[in-house]
Order: structure tokens, then sequence, then C-alpha cells
């Protein structure tokens, strides 16, 4: 399979008052066509800012992307144009948010801003575009989706607006859908709607999917590939399979065992002692070593590489071989 | 279930950073200088006003003549070494006046402000903690105070007040017009606020605690809206200098004799004095501009400094 | 099998809808709509359910945070709503509650010693001093917070230490039954873990009763004894975890299980999926309220409301056809 995307060493810096804030600080992976990748994390790790960068959505200032090299379907992003870089959003890449109250916007019907995005990057005509939205809602499983078109975004429910953003973003029939915790404000009977029927369209349509939380269920169920993230960086990399069954980053680890429902009856719960560090004062060496398990000196001092430790399978960890779960 | 020992197991302990224990501790105060004191412009501004205010509380040090002393033998003096920006038409010292005209100015902005704050957070903060009809009635008069047209009514009331007041008094009486009809904004902003920290949970649980009502509203909710209060009261000086300036220009706030910058650009009506005498009109006003602009500009840095979303 | 303590009997809260100048009342909000329930001395009993299914406002009546509409809540013999002030204040001793948001929960001008210490003080538990200061430090200590943290605002401390000061919060007074308002969801998995540890630790050293309120099922299931399910203001199913979870009866409480992603990648389960959403608690559905997303429903569901009945073993649901 070819790769739809490649990230190679992406940095993205915040230049506050107090400080750099290295919040994506040398990531990279691939997403191949077709493919779902999960990105798991804790608030903080970059996760967000990941995505942000990809379709360079950065504010800027105080954000700005320091290096890297964002190749999509051939043509590096990073090199692109600002007027370029749009006709991509929405068109190619398209990114649902984690907030369905907050993404649309309140004065404009819903069928109106589908058909916004249809006459500016398919330059549809009104009429065209109108069918092709009816269209994209009833694709989202919404029955009366003549009546929906002229509903505003305040008389939709939660599920019913976060149903509109995936009709918004599959509307041009983008090569990828970066999905920003978009289940995250749901109930889990809504949530099961809503990731039901983004697998639904990912087959129908072929789109690969970004898929960003910090629920591991949520991961377990919708990923193909995985990419664990901590402090601005990736620490693990690997099939979902794999990463569930063979997780080789302290970190991963103990993701896995402080969850309630992986635990035994009556077992007590593992934790990650400590919090996550302050992106301002990072600490030397491996940014997770203070709260690591499996530390030793060097853990300390040097910073691990991310690492290929089986076909498919990296860490970015000195004692990837030893830690198991 | 053996393996449970009792009490907490050490790896729950460990909750906190290395060299935690050592670290300054940060009070909500210090945490609120430190932001406001990284707002150059604020820090700035408030260097330059701590000056205007103790160059003007030392006008009876400073100041070489005596703002009120007449002496018909030097009126309508240039600016000299004696009478650096020279006299006024009855042989007055205008710096004197600028200085003394200051206090004043700063004196009613300062005493109308308390008025405000007293009046105003007492009946928002009833409004707000009480709700209900209490404050709904307590709205409906705020929301007629607010809509009085502002102008019209000070000038009625000084014209019909006014006559009955001596000079020297009338100060006092714009203070009491200034602080009565600016209330009204700050009672809907402590209004606002006391409504919101009502539903925040800490709220909620000095309740399930078995907190008095009174220790509520005195421990939870007066110190969570004090930092609102300031900038609002800080900004509201500002205003209330402009605004007795404006009256005092229009001669209907702090009259003559005693002087203040408002009444004393009034000299720049005549367009003989506008055009030839600057020196008698263009301190007073860069006082006014600069004062206020100051204020402004630490109430924004307080703002930023206190409001937890910056 | 130990005493019970709490008891709940046709629990009702409803918020008045109002509109206009007047606050003219033109509906009502059905938070709670008669909620019974009962909870043993020393065991947890977790209250799941999805946004808006009244559960938050459940943990709030009882304990009188909110004036109930009607019902009765029975703690330790005490009627509870009918209690006066001075009964009222004893019994704050004894019921608490932890909150959700580890943001608004504390007041952010009070120091974590004033925060834990408050109660004591206003109780006459206490006089400000050495004692004050010692006891506080001991409550702290015990939900594994240092005594440098003292003097501290609560801005200077992450979400999960923010968490253990409101439980030490509720734990100062040394109360028999806390109300546990979801206070693990705001915070991240890693830091979840602790704090559930140390709900389990302070139950099994002090034998507190939980009323855990969450909308994470693998939560409850983790730290519940016995689980109540709720929907629109009214507990559809309730009963021992295992059977709860294992042999759920009410189709509201299989649709549920199955909706919740599993961290199983290899285990692709057959999902209920519920169609539609929930309808508003100022409008509830006539009869069984799950009846506009209930796959089994027949026209006895639209009409009769269906009795909380005990289904044997006190597994009780509230549905016309489980057996």
């Amino acid at each position: 399979m070819n790769n739809l995307l490649k990230v190679k060493d992406l940095r993205t810096y915040f230049y506050t008052d107090d400080g750099v804030v290295k919040a994506v600080d040398g990531v990279e992976f691939q997403v191949k066509f077709g493919e779902t990748i999960g990105i798991v994390g804790e608030s903080g790790c970059g996760k967000s800012i990941t995505a942000m960068s990809l379709i360079r959505l950065i504010q800027s200032p105080p954000g700005k992307i320091v290096s890297g090299n964002i190749i999509f379907d051939g043509e590096d992003l990073t090199q692109l144009s600002d007027e370029e870089i749009r006709s991509i959003r929405g068109n190619d890449i398209s990114m649902i948010f984690q907030e369905p109250m907050t993404s649309l916007n309140p004065v404009f019907t819903s069928g109106y801003q589908i058909e916004e995005i249809l006459e500016l990057h398919q330059k549809l005509d009104e009429d065209q575009a109108r069918k092709r939205a009816i269209e994209m809602i009833k694709l989202i499983g919404i029955p009366n989706a003549e009546r929906i078109v002229d509903e505003y975004p305040h008389q939709l429910s939660g599920g019913m607006r976060q149903r509109v953003m995936i009709a918004m973003a599959l509307a041009c029939q983008p090569k990828m859908l970066i999905a920003d915790e978009p289940t995250t404000a749901l109930d889990v009977t809504i949530q099961a709607q809503i990731l039901e029927l983004m697998n639904e369209l990912k087959n129908k349509m072929n789109t690969s999917i970004m898929l960003i939380t910090h629920d591991l269920g949520v991961i377990a169920e919708m990923a193909d590939h995985v990419i664990v993230m901590y402090s601005g960086k990736v620490v693990e990399d690997a099939p979902i399979i794999e990463l569930f069954e063979n997780p080789r980053h302290p970190y991963t680890i103990g993701l896995m065992a402080s969850m309630p429902s992986l635990a035994k009856e009556g077992q007590r719960l593992e934790t990650i002692p400590g919090v996550v560090p302050n992106p301002l004062y990072l600490p030397k060496g491996c940014y997770f070593h203070p709260r690591c398990k499996f530390a030793t000196d060097e853990c300390k001092k040097l910073q691990p590489e991310l690492r290929e430790i089986a076909p498919g399978h990296k860490s970015a960890c000195f004692r990837a071989e030893e830690v198991t779960r | 279930m053996t393996e449970r020992n009792t009490g907490i197991k050490p790896d729950d302990k460990i909750d906190q950073e290395i060299g935690e224990a050592e670290q300054e501790i940060l009070t909500p105060w210090k945490l609120v200088r430190r932001k406001f004191l990284k707002r150059k412009p604020s820090v700035v501004a408030l260097i330059i006003l701590a000056f205007i205010i103790l160059v003007v509380a030392l006008a009876p040090i400073i100041s070489p003549y005596d703002p009120n002393e007449l002496d018909m033998t030097n009126t309508k003096q240039p600016p000299s070494k004696e009478h650096i920006l020279g006299t006024d038409e009855l042989g007055r010292d205008n710096f004197s006046r600028v200085l003394y005209g200051g206090r004043v100015a700063l004196q009613v902005g300062i005493f109308a402000v308390i008025i405000q704050v007293i009046v105003g957070s007492i009946i928002g903060g009833i409004a707000g903690y009480y709700g209900g009809w209490i404050d709904n009635i307590l709205m409906r008069i705020t929301e007629v105070f607010m809509s009085f047209p502002f102008l019209p009514l000070v000038i009625t009331i000084s014209a019909v007040v006014g006559v009955s007041i001596p000079a020297e008094h009338k100060m006092y009486l714009v203070m009491v017009i200034l602080g009565l009809l600016s209330w009204p904004g700050l009672a809907r902003m402590v209004r606002g606020q006391i409504l919101s920290l009502r539903e925040q949970e800490f709220v909620l649980a000095a309740k399930a605690l078995g907190i008095k009502n009174s220790r509520i509203i005195v421990r939870h909710l007066i110190p969570n809206t004090v930092g609102y209060i300031v900038v609002n009261a800080t900004l509201g000086v500002a205003s209330a200098i402009l605004q007795e300036s404006a009256l005092s220009f229009l001669g209907l706030g702090v009259a003559p004799p005693v002087p203040t910058w408002g009444n004393l650009i009034q000299y720049a009506r005549d367009i003989y004095n506008l055009q030839h005498r600057p020196w008698l009109w263009i301190p007073p006003g860069l006082c006014i501009f600069a004062t206020v602009m100051c204020i402004n500009l630490i109430g924004d840095g307080l703002r930023d400094a206190i409001d937890p979303k910056s | 099998m130990s005493e019970v303590i709490l008891e709940i009997n046709n629990l009702k809260k409803y918020f008045p809808i109002t509109k206009g100048l007047m606050k003219k009342e033109v509906g009502e909000v059905k938070a709670v709509d008669g909620v019974s329930l009962f909870i043993k001395e020393g065991e947890t009993l977790g209250i799941v359910g999805e946004s808006g299914c009244g559960k938050s406002t459940l943990g709030r009546t009882l304990l009188r945070l909110y004036e109930p509409t009607e019902g009765d809540v029975i703690f330790r013999g005490v009627d509870v709503l009918n209690a006066s002030t001075d009964e009222m204040k004893k019994l704050r001793r004894e019921m608490q509650i932890v909150f959700q948001d580890p943001y608004s929960s504390l007041n952010p001008r009070m120091t974590i010693s004033r925060i834990v210490g408050e109660s004591l003080i206003e109780h006459g538990l206490f006089k400000k001093g050495k004692g004050l200061e010692d006891y506080v430090v001991e409550v702290m200590e015990k939900c594994g917070l240092a005594r440098y943290h003292m003097n501290r605002y609560p801005h200077e401390f992450s979400g999960g230490q923010r968490q253990r000061v409101g439980v030490a919060r509720a734990l100062a007074l040394n109360p028999s039954f806390i109300v546990a308002d979801e206070p693990v969801s705001a915070l991240d998995v890693s830091i979840q873990s602790q704090i559930i540890n140390l709900f389990n630790d302070l139950q099994r050293d002090l034998n507190i009763s939980f009323m855990f309120i969450s909308h994470d099922l693998s939560v409850v299931r983790y730290i519940s004894h016995r689980v109540g399910v709720m929907y629109l203001g009214s507990i559809v199913e309730l009963a021992e975890k295992n059977a709860l979870f294992d042999n759920p009866q009410h189709p509201y409480t299989q649709a549920l299980l199955t909706a919740i992603p599993e961290p199983d990648p290899r285990n692709k389960r057959e999902r209920i999926i519920l169609e539609g959403d929930i309808p508003s608690p100022s409008n509830p559905p006539s009869g069984c309220k799950f009846h506009t997303r209930c796959r089994y429903a027949q026209d006895i569901c639209s009409e009769r409301v269906p009795e909380f009945r005990d289904l044997g073993g006190e597994h009780f649901v509230a549905c016309h056809f489980a057996k």
C-alpha cells in the first residue's frame, strides 16, 4: 500500500511570554490510503497541535511550524502558499472538531454551511450544491434531510450537529479526514452512532481517517494503526493489535494498566505516578523518566530515539525490548 | 485481596513533582502582581500616574503661589521665571492652579468611584445572591437609572441644586452626582459575577458542608468578585475624571475660584486665549489626557492579570 | 448483610422553566422523576446514565443542595427532607459530596488548609490553632497530599491533586456517606486511576458508603458493588454489579453496555445502536420513557408506566417485558 501522508520531523513551537513551548517536537508518522490512524495521548501531549499543523491552522504568533515535511499525496504542504493550502483544506483534507456546539456557525442554516464549501471547492452552482448537501445529509443517516438543510444549528441536538459536521467534512470527498476527539462531547449511545457512521463512510468513500482521542476504547474500535504521544513526541507507533497485545513503551503500558475496564475484578488499578510535565520545564533525558518505573540512569541523561523494534512497530524507549505488560 | 495492605500504598503519594516542596507559594494576589508586571505599557502607566499623584498631592509644597491669590498688577502674563505657566486675567499663578486643579480632579474621580462601588456592589450583590423577586425589583431600578439621559440630567441637577451651594463646595456635589449616576453598570457586573459564582461547585460544596449563608457570602462570594470590582473601579476613576472635566468645562461642575483641570481649559473657549495663550489651557489638557490614559492602561493591565482566562 | 443506611423513596425534583419579565412558569424539567433506591453501609452504589438523565441532580437533591419536589430520603432513620436547620447541620457531617470539576469546585482564593478545615470550625469541632492544623494534615495525608501543600492555593495544583483536595474537604467531617458526582470524568486516564484507587482505599479503611455517579460504565463497573442505570430522570435497572453487567434485563441497559467502546481490538462485538436522541426531560414520552428508542416497544409501553419491580435477588427493572 502507498502512503497518502508522510510526516517527517514535524516541530511546532509556541513562543509564549514564559518561554518556548515545544508542543510538537519531532513527530513523524505515515498514513496509508484508506487507513484509520489513531493518535492517543493525554491532554497537552500535542496530538491536536499535530493535526492542526498538518493543515497549517496554527495561530501565528505565538505558534510556528519550525521544521519538518508534510508530504501529502506527493506534495509538501509546508512549502505551499497560503492560497494553495486553503484549496486543500476542506477539499482534500477536512477536519471535524470536538465541540459540536461551537464548530457550526450559529447564524447560517446547516445546509448553507455545506453548500458553501461545495460552491467554493467544487465550483458547483447553488442548485447543484443544495442537491448535493441534501444527499450528504441523507448519507449520514438523517432521515428528513430536506427539513434539516434549512434548520439552524441551535435547532439540532449535539449528535445531529456532529453528523452535520461530518457531512460538511465529507462533502468534497476528501482524501483524508482529521477527527479531533469527535465523540468526546457526546454520550455513549450517540458516540456509538457516530463511530458506526464514520466506519461506514470510510468504507464507502475510501477516505483515510486520522482519529485523535484520549480514549483507548475508541481507538481499539476504530483504528488500524496507532501512534501514542507524550509531551510532544511520538513514543510508540504500531499496528492496532500489536499495540494492544504487545505494547513496548512504559507509557503505553501504564496507560493500559490504569484503565478500569482492563483491570481484573478486585484488583488494585495500576497507576502512573505523578503528572504530565509542564511543557515549559521538561525534564532532562526521556520526558517520561520521572514517572517511569523502568527508568535507569541512561534515561535521565539521554533522550531515546523512536526506533523500529519489530517490523512495523516503533518505540522510543531504551529498554523497549525488556518492558512488557 | 490479601495483597492489599492497610493504609495508603506509597505509590499514591508520589503525586508530587521533584522539588515542589521548596517552590515559593503563590497567593492569588502575587500571581496578579506577577502577571501585571509583565505588561510593560501598564507598568509605565503606573509609574507616570504615581508621579502625577505625587506631584499633585504635594501641591502645597511644590506650588510657588497660593492658587487663589490675586495679583492685579501681574495679570495675563506669559510664562516667565516667576510664573512658569504665566498668570490668568486675575493675576493668579497658572502653574499653581494646575497643580491644585489636579487635586480636585483626582479627588472627584476617586470619591465618585467610591460611591459607585459601594452602591453598585451592594445592590448587585444582593440582587445576585438572593435572586427571585428581589433581583427583579433591583434590576428594574438599575435599568431606570441606566436609561436616564446623563448630560441633561446632570445639567438640570447642578442648575437646580447648584445655585444653593457655595462655589467652594460644588466639587462635592459633582462627586455625588457622578457617583449616583454611574453605579448601575457596576451593579449589573457584580450581579452577573455573583450569579455565576453561585453556580460554581465550590459554593455548593460549602453548602453541603453546612457553612452558614453569611459566611458563604463573606468568604466565598465577595473575595472572588473583588478583582473585577477593582478593575471596574480603576476604569471608573478615569471616566469620572473625564466627566468632571466636561462638566466643569461647561461651567456646571466645579466652579471657580476652585480650580480644576476642566474649568482651567475653559479659557480656551475664548478664541484669543486659544490662539495666543496656549500655556493656559494646554497644560491642564495634557494632564487630563495623561491621567486618564494612564488609568485606563492600568485598568486594562489589571483586567488581563486578574482574568483567569488570559 | 450490612445495614441499610440510606433509603430514597419516590424522589422527584422538577425545575421550573420560567419566561418573561414576571418569571411566569411555563413548564418544568423533570430532572429526577420518582427515584427509589437504598444504600447499605460500606457499599458503593454506582449510578450510570447519559448527560441530562438526572444523575447529578439526584445526588444533589438527596443532600438537599436542591430542594426536592416530592419524596422521602431517610438517612439512618432521620427524615432528611423534613429536617430542621439544626438537624440538617448535624446531617451534613454524615453526608458529603465530591464534585466533578476540579477547577470550579475549589475556591480559588482560599488555601488548601482553609478549604479542608473550614467546615471543622463551622461545626465547632476545632478552634483555629495547632490541633486543627494537625488534623487537617492528617486528612490531607489520607488523601495523598503532603503537609507542605497546606498553604498553597488551588491554582498551584494539577487536576488530580485538586480532586484529592476535594475528597479531603468532604472527608474532614468524617462522614459515613459520600456522593461522588463524576469525580474522575475530568481527569486524564493515568490520573483517573489514582483517584479511583483513593476511593477504594477510603472505603476499605473508613467503611464509607458511596454513591458513585458517572457516565463511564467501565469506571462504575470497577468501583461499585451495585449499579443503577438512569434514563430521563428514572432508574430503569438496579442490580448487583455482575448481575447487571452480565445479564442486563432492560433494553436500555443492554444498548448502553454494547455501546461502550472496549479497549480490545480483536473483540469487535455486535452493537445495539439506539436510534435517535434522548428526548427532552421537559417533555418526556408517555408510559415507559424509553419506548421511543426501544426496539422491543409495543403499544402498552407508550400507555402504561412500567413498574420498578424486583425480578428476584434484588435485581430491579422497570420494563413490562423483563422476566
